[in-house]
């Protein structure tokens, strides 16, 4: 028998399918990476953010060769509600230096780049082309036999797949090593990218050309469930709201109503005024996290990235490109190890507790009741009203009325918004410890 | 036509449906860079849709693909498809619709993923 063409084929150039391609082919593995758009980025989407101290693992340069659009130095939390929004504003200048923190680059650049770095380890890239389907054989020491390309009709032979196809993983579902429970904790985002010239973006964020802003916004896209978000870009802006399926299948309303009811909003609209809208997308996001990872792997397929849930859906905490990006170097070096023969015992058990050792596995673990919790009534409903009320009533001057004081301000604040006390208090109590 | 929008969370705004577009979904595609494909990439079998009441696709394709025609069938474009699969993941029909992927880089491309 002729030995099969390649040692890994990895599913999807994203930033968990490129991280694993370069971590394998520097193992001496012989690597193919698939694209289905017709360059790496094509089909991508993402908030806008993200945060690559775990490049420092495979790209020790990559802060000076990444192709960002600014370092975020200023982190905003917005709460809306009606016409009024109360914003915590985190500013340090320090995130614009090295080592940096958060930073926005276009899906398509990013992807790109990272793929380009995986093509110079050795990788052959191939885009413009969908993996159908993965063939097996009978042969319990090497199962794979390859994959099936929608260009050809023969299998392009290998000895171990990555599957790192994103959040609607279709291969992974159809051979069975999706969780069955990821469908109901998917979030559908839907985004604008909006052109704003760089100047005037500099001076309505109060910032400088290379630094830039995220803002995270609660409340606001009532009746549906969620949350949305606004970050810049060079000389965009993106803005995209994030709601649950669920939601949107009980209230019938459309997501891009609720974006752009965000986006009237008065403490939005002057933000984005004069912009001129010039993408939109859509995508959806694993909010499952932990619970929702499935079987990582099986018979010599690995699973990574979105495709495993490995995303972060914790309010404060919107992370999954390093997650994606940690997980396919952990599947990078298992499926090598895996390919050669190598690994020493049950293959599927060492990369479930190599992931779960890793940052992925610990903080995703940690935070596993986040996610449903920032999607409670309490967080989503009485929040804002509360929030905004009390905070607007003690702002608001009262003459010649005397003063409501703190606790009375407080009060009639959860009096307006209609809550039950008892729900409330243990919700709260559980949105503490699911943070702890 | 600008609307304002409605004051969130009021006690009966759950089952409102707002038209608080001013700009239409022709409008919002226009910009997107498509490379369409001969095939479908989305197929729905209009027959088993015809016996669904709930119709969540209708609202949910944040693209509009979805329409509700005049004979009461549903009605669906497949040429502006974001590939999000919001439609696959809420459809309660089993086999009313077959969902792949777009082969050799055919549908949307993004630009500002």
């Amino acid at each position: 028998m002729t030995s099969p063409m390649y040692d890994v084929v990895v599913v999807g150039a994203g930033p968990a399918g490129s991280a694993a391609a370069i971590t394998a082919a520097r193992a001496g593995a012989r690597v193919a990476l698939i694209e289905r758009g017709i360059y790496p980025g094509a089909k991508s989407v993402y908030g806008g953010v993200m945060y690559l101290k775990v490049l420092d693992r495979i790209l020790p340069k990559w802060r000076e060769e990444i192709p960002f659009e600014r370092w975020i130095t200023k982190r905003q939390t917005m709460v809306l509600n009606g016409s009024t929004s109360v914003t915590l504003i985190y500013h340090d200048e320090n995130w614009g230096q090295d080592p940096y923190n958060g930073v926005t680059c276009l899906r398509s650049n990013f992807d790109s780049w990272l793929a380009s770095k995986a093509q110079m380890e050795g990788v052959d890239l191939i885009t413009a082309t969908t993996v159908v389907d993965v063939k097996f054989q009978k042969e319990p020491s090497a199962p794979v036999l390859g994959v099936i390309l929608s260009n050809s009709d023969h299998a392009v032979g290998c000895k171990s797949v990555i599957l790192a196809e994103g959040a609607l993983s279709l291969l992974a579902d159809r051979l069975g090593l999706s969780s069955p429970n990821k469908s109901q904790h998917l979030t559908l985002g839907v985004k604008e990218v909006l052109k704003l010239d760089a100047a005037t973006i500099n001076e309505r964020f109060g910032v400088t050309y290379d630094q830039g802003v995220d803002i995270e916004i609660l409340g606001g896209l009532s009746p549906l469930v969620g949350g949305a978000f606004l970050y810049t870009n060079r000389d965009t802006i993106s803005v995209g709201a994030i709601v649950s399926l669920e939601s949107l299948k009980r209230h019938q309303v459309r997501a891009e109503h609720a974006l752009e009811q965000i986006k009237l909003h008065p403490s939005i609209k002057p933000l984005i005024k004069f912009s001129t809208q010039v993408e939109y997308l859509a995508h959806l996001i694993p909010e499952g996290g932990w619970q929702d990872r499935g079987t990582l792997m099986d018979q010599g397929v690995y699973v990574a990235g979105d495709a495993a849930s490995s995303t972060l859906a914790a309010g404060m905490w919107l992370e999954g490109v390093n997650y994606a990006i940690e997980m396919g170097i952990t599947a990078g070096e298992h499926a090598v190890r895996y390919a050669k023969g190598d690994s020493v015992g049950d293959a599927s058990r060492l990369y479930q507790d190599a992931v779960k050792r890793s940052f992925v596995g610990k903080n995703l673990k940690k935070l596993r009741y986040a996610p449903e919790v920032m999607l409670s009534e309490p967080i989503q409903r009485t929040l804002p009203i509360v929030l905004n009320k009390s905070i607007g009533s003690l702002f608001t001057v009262t003459d010649p009325l005397p003063k409501p004081g703190v606790t009375k301000a407080i009060f009639s604040a959860i009096k307006e918004a209609h809550v039950a006390v008892v729900p409330t208090v243990k919700a709260l109590l559980k949105t503490i410890w699911s943070f702890k | 036509m600008i609307q304002k929008p409605e004051k969130s969370w009021g006690k009966n705004s759950f089952k409102k449906i707002r038209p608080l577009t001013y700009m239409t979904m022709t409008e919002r595609l226009s910009k997107n860079n498509f490379f369409i494909d001969e095939h479908p990439h989305i197929v729905v079998d209009r027959s088993i849709c015809a016996g669904c009441e709930q119709r969540t696709c209708i609202s949910a394709c944040p693209a509009e693909l979805f329409v509700e025609l005049h004979d009461g069938s549903i009605g669906f474009n497949y040429e502006q498809c974001l590939e999000c699969g919001t439609c696959l993941i809420l459809c309660s029909k089993d086999g009313a619709l077959t969902w792949n992927y777009p082969k050799d880089g055919r549908g949307v491309s993004y630009r500002y993923g």
